[in-house]
């Protein structure tokens, strides 16, 4: 989205006209909650993400100055919300597995099957569900420094500005992630070749 | 570093950035030099390239209906805070409003019922709900009045 259009949408929001709100978020919520997505994984929480960015945008509008584009500034809040998010998830999972009495049931037996159905059994729904356990194995920064490398194409640099880390510390996140990701992958990987 | 045997040299770090490009020129420089002379690096770099090529794309599949629900979704949760902004600005000044019409009341020494009438109609000219939203704001001014005719007369 241009300048202009943002400053046309900003000028109706500062009026507190709702319908430039909504008008704001037609035009982003696609590429948001495919951010979203990628970062977590869940729609149900890339949906939570998506919505708490445009909220905060809305809630914000004042103090926007509009130094950036709406689309970086929404990008960038995904990215931490979703950070916070993964952090909280991980977090929430070791309680879960510590608390677990030998009478609870086992949360893995509460989950749907998740074993390949007949039309998963092809080697690409493999890889796909192997990449999805590799990156559960990553912590968070690595998950969404790998994400927004691989999949967003967005530059250390960058990242290192949104994240609020040395580019180093991203350097060292994306080739653990690679590194983790590899291991995961590497005897479907061994198969194919 | 150029020497098969030497891997003290090699750093499987520098391998990953050179894939996503993110090695100054320098340093893309001084790996490229490492790489003509160790075989080791070279097959890396080649299992590393294919191992993330073969990465399965991660497109999130939101349908159009499924995003226009969710634009609809969050235009919703706004409505309710635009209107949470203006609820307290309007019970209060019609708090104030109150207040004043009180103290004009209470002040004026024999009010007749020609004077009060216009209040009257004022107040039923006000919407209902705003009313019952600060009923509570009015007991408590009755409160104040009591507590400020008992200061009189002690």
């Amino acid at each position: 989205m241009d300048t202009c259009s943002d400053k046309a949408l900003l000028a109706r929001m500062r009026e507190g006209d709702d319908s430039g709100f909504a008008a704001m978020v037609a035009v982003h919520s696609q590429r948001v909650l495919a951010l979203a997505w990628r970062l977590t994984g869940n729609r149900e929480d890339a949906e939570d993400i998506a919505q708490e960015a445009f909220l905060r945008f809305h809630r914000g509008i004042g103090d926007f100055r509009g130094d950036s584009s709406i689309a970086t500034w929404l990008h960038r809040t995904v990215t931490r919300l979703a950070i916070d998010h993964l952090r909280r998830r991980k977090l929430r999972d070791r309680i879960f597995f510590f608390r677990r009495s030998s009478e609870e049931a086992d949360p893995l037996d509460l989950v749907p099957d998740s074993a390949p159905s007949p039309g998963e059994r092809c080697f690409a729904g493999e890889i796909r569900q192997r990449l999805d356990r590799g990156m559960q194995r990553l912590s968070a920064r690595q998950r969404v420094v790998f994400t927004l490398r691989h999949y967003e194409e967005m530059p250390l640099r960058e990242i290192a500005a949104v994240l609020d880390v040395e580019e180093g510390t991203v350097k060292a996140h994306l080739h653990r992630a690679v590194r983790i990701l590899r291991q995961e992958l590497k005897d479907l990987q061994e198969e194919s070749s | 570093m150029n020497k098969l045997s030497d891997r003290s040299s090699c750093r499987p770090e520098d391998l990953t950035l050179l894939h996503y490009g993110e090695l100054d020129a320098a340093d893309r420089l001084r790996v490229e030099e490492h790489l003509q002379g160790c075989s080791v690096c070279r097959r890396e770099l080649a299992e590393l390239r294919s191992a993330l090529e073969a990465l399965p794309k991660r497109e999130a599949e939101f349908s159009p209906e499924e995003i226009r629900a969710f634009n609809e979704r969050v235009s919703r949760r706004l409505r309710p805070k635009s209107r949470q902004l203006l609820k307290p600005a309007f019970g209060w000044s019609f708090a104030a409003a109150a207040a004043v019409l009180l103290m004009v009341t209470l002040r004026s020494p024999t009010p007749g019922p020609q004077k009060s009438l216009p209040e009257v109609v004022e107040m039923e000219r006000l919407p209902e709900p705003e009313l019952l939203l600060n009923l509570e704001l009015l007991e408590n001014l009755d409160l104040l009045q009591e507590l400020e005719g008992t200061g009189r007369r002690g």
